[in-house]
């Protein structure tokens, strides 16, 4: 098991958001976390990232207890974020916004490196001295895609990767991340877009006021209306 | 703040420093060809001030803290180097050492002191940030300030004069003239190493850092360490400045590190532009001769001096750099291409 997640509780200050849910993830792949917007998936990936500490339960990765790690100690141990929200360093170069990030992992092989995210994203190579404001969304989330990949992590967790983007971009983007997996990276994914999360992932898991109400396979998930209605309705 | 363009590389980004040094080393032939000293005292101060401005923008401009210790880091370098030489003049052995007056030693071992001291202030305070950091910084200058206040046998609030001969290894140093390149050759040095360390892997999660957080942890980065071991950079390189400044002017004393001097370093970084590595240089310049020549026409020279102030960070955002960069071509807020 790559990743395990057991009866996990967070929140902040005195209001509880997670309740206890428990899901793992084996090597190369790909799950979502679905529900509506407040009912805990940003809390389960900062408790993932380390950026909240856990009141109780227990996260295990790559065999290690990760759960109340210092979150930089667990980016090394090769859990890899694209965070919500604005994502680049608008004061470093897109050169320098990639090769700040690097880890290198010497038992890896076939590693991401600088070049080898360039030929991934070739957009960016064109705009290698660009500051990272001066680059379009797409340009931004390919960025923040490429810097996650410099770490050379096991697990990619991409919180609304194509959140705010024209439909044509994140058409771009999701056939970036399926080439991802097609290299058999691991991946949790966070997104609205159902369609398109039903064709990429393996598993889904939907969440709902801090617990885990339905998980099942992509097939599963198409077939259950139910589902769909009650928790994923817009 | 307006978001800064990515440091470039290559000459363009470091023909402004050379022209700097450069400009600076005519001076000594202008004080001769004019046969005017003074000119040489005042820009040796105006180099000593720009490595202390250089030095505290390694922390302002790229790692986004605003520090108000830097003059009693600034201070505590300047008594290393006058303590030595005191013990050495008086031929009383510090503890167990024989002072000195050499600056192959005292500057050595005020940059091995104040990096101590750096390193401790910025262990704790970099606990904080905000108006927390400001408040701790500014709490250790003022103990900086009032332990060298404390110092009687080194003169107290009197300031301590350097007696003996100032030498580097066998040259005497009182010579003004040699002084003034000893100090410049710093200076060039402290752009030089500070340029490279800001665009090194080091300087890109610094400055990261310093517009986000989260961001840099998620890539593996401790900005914590990140931001210790740039401030005692900082630390060490302000300390040598103010080595030299005790060892040019033969003299230093609480007053050269009360809080408000912390202040002026902060306005000359900002005044000359906390964008690159040589806008404060010549921040610090305009700062020391507008001082001197604003003070001998007014007393009131300080309200002249607040209103251009205020012209200069609002007519250029990026500071008196920006006009440097106008000169190379592009604008500071601009974006370098190849």
């Amino acid at each position: 098991m790559l990743l395990d997640v057991r009866s996990l509780e967070a929140g902040y200050g005195p209001s509880q958001v997670l309740f206890g849910p428990s899901f793992s993830i084996r090597e190369g792949e790909v799950v979502t976390l679905l529900g509506r917007n407040g009912m805990g998936k940003t809390t389960t990936v900062r408790c993932l990232s380390g950026l909240l500490k856990p009141m109780r339960g227990e996260i295990w990765f790559n065999g290690k207890r990760i759960d109340g790690a210092p979150p930089h100690a667990i980016a090394h141990a090769g859990l890899g974020l694209v965070p919500e929200g604005r994502r680049i360093f608008a004061n470093l170069s897109v050169r320098e916004n990639l090769q700040m990030a690097g880890i290198r992992r010497p038992d890896r092989r076939d590693p991401w490196s600088f070049e080898r995210v360039l030929d991934f994203f070739p957009r960016l190579s064109e705009r290698l001295s660009n500051g990272g404001n001066q680059l379009s969304g797409g340009e931004q989330q390919m960025l923040a895609i490429g810097r996650a990949l410099m770490t050379n992590p096991h697990l990619l967790v991409l919180d609304e990767a194509t959140e705010g983007l024209a439909p044509i971009i994140r058409q771009q983007i999701w056939a970036k991340l399926e080439a991802l997996k097609a290299t058999g990276l691991a991946m949790i994914v966070i997104d609205k877009e159902l369609d398109a999360l039903v064709r990429f992932a393996d598993r889904h898991f939907v969440v709902e006021k801090g617990e885990i109400v339905w998980r099942g396979d992509s097939a599963a998930l198409e077939a259950d209306q139910n589902v769909q209605d009650a928790y994923l309705g817009v | 703040m307006a978001d800064r363009a990515p440091i470039g590389s290559g000459w363009r980004e470091r023909a402004p420093a050379v022209l700097i040094v450069f400009l600076l080393a005519a001076t000594p032939l202008v004080a001769r060809a004019l046969g005017d000293p003074f000119i040489v005292k005042v820009a040796t101060r105006v180099v000593v001030f720009a490595i202390a401005a250089v030095a505290l923008n390694f922390v302002v401009g790229f790692g986004g803290l605003v520090s108000l210790c830097h003059a009693g880091l600034f201070g505590v370098g300047g008594y290393v180097v006058g303590v030595l030489a005191w013990h050495d003049f008086n031929a009383e052995p510090l503890l167990f050492l024989p002072g000195t007056s050499n600056l192959l030693v005292s500057i050595p071992a005020a940059a091995v002191v104040v990096g101590l001291l750096a390193a401790i202030v910025g262990a704790i305070s970099l606990r904080t940030s905000g108006p927390y950091f400001l408040m701790i910084t500014l709490a250790f200058n003022q103990m900086f300030y009032y332990g060298a206040v404390a110092l009687q046998k080194y003169g107290g609030e009197d300031g301590l004069q350097i007696m003996s001969n100032v030498t580097l290894g066998p040259f005497d140093m009182s010579d003004r003239y040699r002084f003034f390149y000893l100090a410049l050759a710093f200076l060039a040095a402290a752009m030089f190493v500070l340029g490279r360390v800001v665009r090194s892997r080091f300087g890109m999660a610094l400055r990261a850092a310093s517009r986000n957080e989260t961001r840099v942890i998620a890539v593996g980065v401790d900005p914590w360490r990140y931001r210790l071991v740039a401030f005692v950079i900082s630390g060490v390189v302000v300390g040598i400045a103010g080595a030299l400044l005790a060892a040019g002017q033969q003299f230093i004393s609480p007053v050269d590190m009360g809080w408000d001097r912390s202040g002026d370093l902060v306005v000359m970084t900002v005044l000359g532009g906390i964008g690159s590595v040589w806008g404060p240089a010549l921040g610090a310049a305009a700062f020391v001769v507008l001082e001197l020549v604003l003070s001998s026409w007014t007393s009131h020279w300080q309200l002249a001096f607040g209103l251009l102030v205020i012209l200069i960070v609002v007519g250029l955002r990026g500071g008196l750099a920006d006009l440097g960069a106008l000169a190379f071509g592009r604008r500071g807020t601009e974006t370098a291409h190849g």
